[in-house]
């Protein structure tokens, strides 16, 4: 539906990828899994076989007829059965089951290694729907396909085998409905998947109908519009109940077309029959079979017929998957660093888990874009001395947030370079510079779990004690005390249950207890309330200290204390100082911190209670 | 979960109004189970024509029959009529059973649609109250998949069950009627599969949830890390997420198979006791049939109803047990329905066109604590005139504005509008004549044209324009690619705050109304946009009251008076140079907002 919102190619010959991928470590089971089936077939095909020779015998001899050995002949070919068909259900179950993991195992893994600039192309929902709908999809119909294709082909073609033999002419008569039968399946499934399909697409549009109807209630109140919004519903529903009503009568009228076609097969098989028995050329047990098998081909048909529809339907989301997993992470260690890293780590040395400090940081006349022909960043230069505390301050769209996401090594610079000590920051592992960052972001995000996991998210060694140290230095430890489950409270999906400050506070101690040697604060005050933002700031004093820091924020106390603030406009940097330096400079950052100033004087004042 | 006896009101009462409907449906089943019953019958007929046949031996085969015409024929035209018959009985029940569905599809998708519709009405009328405490996206849902569950539960579990009991109360009585002992023999293990079936389904439902839970735990694991994946990432963690939804799909999987495993037993064992209903069919029948007690023909005709038989009711067990997910969605969507309508507790009289004067006497109001409460309000506004209301946040400015549009109703005091009382004039008539801006600027996923003609239907193009001309909105779009047609919202163009507010602004002044209300809504709109937008607004002084919530006094000071509100009370009020002499909020907000420099060199003065 949103085919615009996502960048991933679907990929060619994504079935045969796909085959190798799930084939290859699951021999044993898709082997174990087609023998079961073609068993099944057989024992299947035997059934109507014991119908047949017992009215023959009952035609032939009468009371001679041994009814105890056919009753055990069939007793042993049901259990047998039985034993087939529970065999292939844990088959195909453990199949699909192992397919659905490792799926969505390399699906989820490989997400991990792409960058940002792959995210920023794809929505959210429609990468869960490859790990999560997708996946489950494909391997179901991977196993349960197998299973039904070994069983239902085999049986048709044994039933015919068996047929042919029994009475060739007839036999070919039978034979002769099967296209037919075919050729009228297909056409219903291909339709009916094509209905659902249609169903779907308007249910999630009454969907979106009623969650606008429902935050938009008020305007349409407030507008009088509600009788034409039902108007307007109407017609939607109405379009839904179409699509429903004929949705369900092809399904319904699917089963009595197919039935009429067997029961053609079965009419002339009696009709024919019947007569070749009254010439005594065929036993009447013959022509009970055949009218039997008649309607014993219906299941395997239909099966086999709906397994195919949905074979073809699940191209698209196969297509897509193999399409997500193609994708080439565009930011990694370079196979020359990696090569250097494995051979370290050979002789003893991690370079990864290095100890090495970062000293310096350096942009050098560094240009990027998000889209082409829009840059961002043009030729931005800054040296940032060790320890150094770092203000950017501009406006919306002036570059800023950039500044930090490469220094964080989310994107890279499409020319120039950024050192760290000295060295472009490329030729250190992605996950050592990674490591050593701690990052509070302008909106909080937590992850479900308890506050305690939520703040060790940023150090997994951590221990308790260091957690709730990590929470008193910003001063968030007494309000975590005050909740009802202290450092034990769940946190919802979403964060539901926190406010936007108390998530922003943990997030901030979450980001201090890896103890990072570079501090980034992306707009991290922007978002709570003015007491949190006092909170935050009397902790950010001495959390600063000592470490390397790059603050991005709109509230002149924040800014003030900066050892430098860097005045970014449009890509490029405006002026650059402290404070005083800046102030006494009456240029740009003497006019924004006027405008803030008076903003910051009149929420004060609104806020009053 | 609300047991009241309303609980399932809703349905009973759709359900009632489209009787004839399942009726007419349970008729036509009840003829193609005939016809269905009919088609082995045939088959009887034929067998035991063929096998009673005594001149057997004596007939030619069928291709030499011209030498013995007569009998041949005789025989063959049985057996032409027996192959005809069973394929217009197979058409005939088709055609019933089509007839059918065709019924209960209607009755089921029509209940359905009543249903929504009623749901999407109803939400429109449900008390502001109940809307602001209620979680909308729980509201959402109870309209969709709530609705989902009941749609499937009439179109596939009472279809389902509806048809094997119908099936097995025709089928039944014909059986025991044609052969007593052979009936017994053909059924005995029908209870015994159905219980089992039920029972089954009855106790794995707790395994099915558990695993609906992990695959959502799961979902929820993926979500969170494409979610927070610049937190991932900043601290590295991605080993640690791989571990941490490597744990959640492993738990998934085992769940899974497990399920699996389970339905291998399930499958397996009502295989078992299916096909051994079969084997008793084969055996006992071809007993019955050496004892002479039951025809070769009905034998086999009774191979056929047992398979007719066995599988629904096989299904019946899992469906009944299904059935009881649907209760749970009528309750949910009862509760829906049961949320109070907002309800006129005077009667109304029949209102004019307003000319604008607006007064409040004594006003009160408490709702809870998230709305801020009004009390003892009192205040006149001329027709025409222009006020602004200052205030502190939670002073109750919108509340007063909910009030005259009457989204909530003032518990003690009287407001009137050109001396009628408010709460005698209809809801829709009084926001017929209020044009209102609310605080949030909300936009639907539409064009701009029908967001700006939405509650104008019949406004013309040219009204369109002007409108947007006031907004100051006009040239913006303008420049927009595809201009009025451009599409907004989630799969369209994203507005920044200040367009949205003007848009908004711009679908309320289409609507020419002697009274306009306008909450906090030029916020994220630029000063010079903001003046040129007042000035718009002026042109219509002396014709239209507005009202204008602001913190600006660049728009306080146009207003003929400001009207300060402090606590759910009037502060003060006059004109701006009243005002700025009166010690209060008034002159504070004004002082940083103009005499603002004393304060701010005394600041660079410390600094420096």
């Amino acid at each position: 539906m949103t085919d615009s919102y996502n960048s991933t190619p679907a990929a060619k010959g994504a079935w045969k990828v796909l085959f190798r991928m799930c084939y290859q470590p699951n021999k044993a089971l898709f082997h174990k899994l087609i023998v079961m089936a073609l068993a099944t077939a057989v024992i299947d095909t035997s059934f109507t076989l014991v119908t047949k020779a017992v009215v023959d015998d009952l035609v032939e001899l009468g009371a001679q007829t041994n009814l105890l050995g056919y009753g055990l002949l069939y007793l042993v070919l049901l259990l047998s059965f039985v034993a087939c068909v529970w065999a292939f259900i844990r088959l195909a179950g453990r199949l699909s089951t192992e397919l659905m993991y490792s799926l969505r195992k390399q699906s989820f893994e490989h997400l991990q290694r792409l960058s940002f600039s792959f995210y920023d192309q794809n929505a959210v929902g429609w990468l869960l729907a490859r790990i999560t709908s997708d996946s489950s999809r494909i391997a179901n119909v991977i196993a349960w396909g197998t299973l039904d294709l070994f069983w239902g082909v085999p049986l048709i073609i044994g039933i015919f085998a068996v047929l042919l033999v029994l009475n060739f002419k007839l036999g070919l008569i039978v034979l002769g409905i099967l296209p037919l039968l075919i050729a009228v399946a297909w056409v219903f499934n291909v339709k009916i998947l094509k209905s659902s399909r249609e169903v779907r697409q308007t249910n999630s549009r009454l969907t979106a109908v009623y969650n606008e109807s429902i935050s938009g209630v008020q305007t349409s109140k407030v507008l009088v519009r509600e009788e034409e919004n039902l108007r307007e519903f109407k017609g939607d529903t109405k379009t839904m109940y179409h699509q429903s009503m004929y949705n369900l009568l092809l399904s319904s009228a699917f089963y009595p077309f197919i039935n009429v076609f067997v029961s053609l097969g079965m009419g002339v098989a009696l009709w024919l029959g019947g007569l070749e028995v009254l010439v005594g050329t065929l036993t009447l047990g013959t022509l009970v079979a055949f009218m039997t098998y008649t309607r014993t081909l219906m299941d395997p048909m239909l099966e086999v017929s709906a397994k195919l529809a949905e074979l073809q339907r699940t191209t698209a989301c196969v297509e897509r998957v193999i399409g997500l997993l193609e994708v080439k992470p565009e930011i990694e260690d370079s196979d020359e660093l990696k090569a250097e890293i494995s051979r370290l780590k050979a002789m003893g040395i991690d370079m990864v888990n290095h100890e090495q400090d970062i000293e310096t940081i350096e942009f050098v006349d560094v240009c990027f874009a998000y889209k082409a022909n829009e840059p961002v960043l043009k030729n931005f230069s800054l040296n940032v001395a060790p320890g150094a505390s770092i203000a950017l301050v501009g406006a919306t769209g002036s570059g800023k947030s950039t500044v930090v996401s490469l220094l964080c090594r989310f994107y890279e610079p499409q020319s120039g370079q950024i050192l760290i000590n000295g060295k472009d920051y490329r030729q250190y592992p992605l996950e050592w510079l990674q490591s050593k960052l701690g990052i509070v972001l302008q909106t909080p995000f937590l992850f479900t779990g308890t506050i305690m996991s939520n703040i060790r998210y940023g150090n997994l060694d951590a221990s308790d004690a260091q957690v709730i140290a990590a929470a008193k230095a910003v001063n968030v430890h007494d309000i975590i005390e005050q909740m009802e489950h202290g450092y034990q409270t769940q946190v919802q999906e979403g964060g539901n249950n926190l406010s936007t400050g108390q998530k922003q506070l943990i997030s901030f101690a979450r980001a201090i207890i890896g103890d990072p040697q570079i501090l980034v604060m992306d707009e991290a005050t922007s978002s709570v309330d003015t007491q949190t933002e006092e909170i935050l700031q009397r902790s950010l004093q001495a959390v600063l200290k000592g470490r390397t820091s790059f603050v991005i924020a709109h509230r002149l106390s924040t800014i003030r204390s900066a050892d430098t603030i860097v005045v970014v406009d449009h890509g490029e940097i405006l002026e650059q100082g402290n404070h005083q330096q800046l102030l006494a400079q009456q240029g740009a950052y003497f006019n924004l911190y006027q405008k803030q100033f008076q903003t910051e004087q009149q929420e004060e004042l609104l806020t009053q209670s | 979960m609300n047991t009241s006896p309303h609980h399932h009101q809703i349905l009973v009462e759709l359900i009632r109004s489209k009787k004839w409907l399942y009726i007419g449906s349970a008729l036509a089943l009840a003829f193609a189970s005939l016809f269905m019953f009919l088609v082995p019958t045939i088959g009887q007929v034929a067998i035991d024509f063929v096998v009673n046949s005594d001149t057997q031996r004596e007939l030619p085969s069928w291709l030499d029959r011209f030498n013995t015409e007569s009998q041949a024929l005789s025989a063959e035209s049985v057996l032409v009529a027996a192959g005809l018959l069973v394929v217009v009985a197979t058409v005939l029940g088709g055609l019933f059973m089509y007839l059918k569905d065709y019924l209960a599809a209607k009755a089921c998708e029509s209940t359905i649609m009543s249903l929504r519709e009623r749901l999407f009405a109803h939400i429109h009328r449900i008390e502001e109250s109940y809307l602001a405490q209620s979680d909308s996206g729980d509201i959402v849902q109870r309209c969709t998949s709530d609705i989902d569950t009941l749609r499937d539960f009439l179109t596939i579990q009472v279809m389902n069950i509806g048809r094997t009991v119908v099936l097995v109360i025709v089928m039944l009585p014909l059986m025991f009627w044609k052969n007593v002992p052979m009936t017994v023999v053909s059924t005995i293990l029908l209870p015994i599969v159905f219980l089992f079936a039920w029972k089954f389904f009855e106790r794995i439902k707790i395994l099915f949830q558990k695993v609906d839970e992990a695959e959502s735990e799961l979902t929820t694991i993926v979500q969170e890390n494409l979610t927070g994946i610049r937190v991932v990432r900043a601290f590295a963690r991605q080993d640690f997420e791989c571990e941490k939804f490597d744990k959640g799909n492993q738990q998934y999987s085992e769940l899974h198979l497990k399920l699996l495993k389970m339905l291998a037993n399930f499958w397996s064992l009502s295989d078992l006791i299916c096909f051994m209903q079969s084997g008793l069919v084969l055996i006992g029948g071809a007993w019955l049939v050496i004892h002479n007690q039951l025809s070769v023909g009905a034998y086999f005709a009774f191979i056929g109803y047992a398979g007719m038989l066995i599988w629904p009711i096989r299904q019946l067990g899992q469906e009944l047990s299904e059935a009881g997910k649907a209760t749970v969605a009528i309750g949910r969507i009862q509760e829906i329905l049961n949320a109070p309508e907002e309800q006129e507790l005077h009667a109304l009289q029949a209102m004019p066109t307003l000319k604008g004067a607006i007064k409040f006497s004594n006003v009160s109001f408490k709702f809870d604590q998230h709305q801020p409460t009004l009390s003892n309000l009192n205040f006149s506004i001329n027709a025409g005139e222009t006020i602004a209301i200052v205030g502190p946040t939670g002073a109750g400015k919108s509340t007063l504005f909910q009030i005259l549009m009457r989204l909530q109703d003032y518990q003690s005091g009287s407001v009137t509008l050109d001396g009628y009382e408010l709460n005698t004039l209809a809801r829709q008539q009084v926001r017929e004549q209020m044009g209102s801006l609310l605080q949030e600027p909300f936009l639907f996923s539409r064009s701009l044209r029908e967001n700006i003609k939405f509650g104008e239907l019949e406004a013309s193009d040219e009204q369109m324009f002007q409108s947007s001309t006031a907004a100051a909105v006009h040239h913006t779009i303008e420049q927009f690619k595809h201009g009025y047609e451009t599409r907004i919202g989630e799969r369209g163009v994203s507005l920044s705050g200040g367009q949205k507010q003007r848009v908004t602004l711009s679908r309320t002044l289409i609507k020419q109304t002697p009274i306009l209300l306008l909450d906090d809504t030029l916020s994220a709109v630029d000063s010079a946009t903001e003046q040129q937008i007042i000035g718009a607004l002026h042109q219509k002084r002396g014709e239209q009251t507005l009202m204008i919530i602001t913190h600006r006094i660049s728009v306080c000071l146009k207003a003929d008076r400001i009207l300060v509100m402090q606590d759910g009370q009037l502060a003060a009020s006059g004109t701006h140079q009243e005002l700025i002499n009166t010690p209060g909020f008034y002159q504070d907000l004004w002082a940083i907002q103009s005499g603002q420099r004393d304060n701010f060199s005394q600041e660079v003065a410390l600094s420096v």
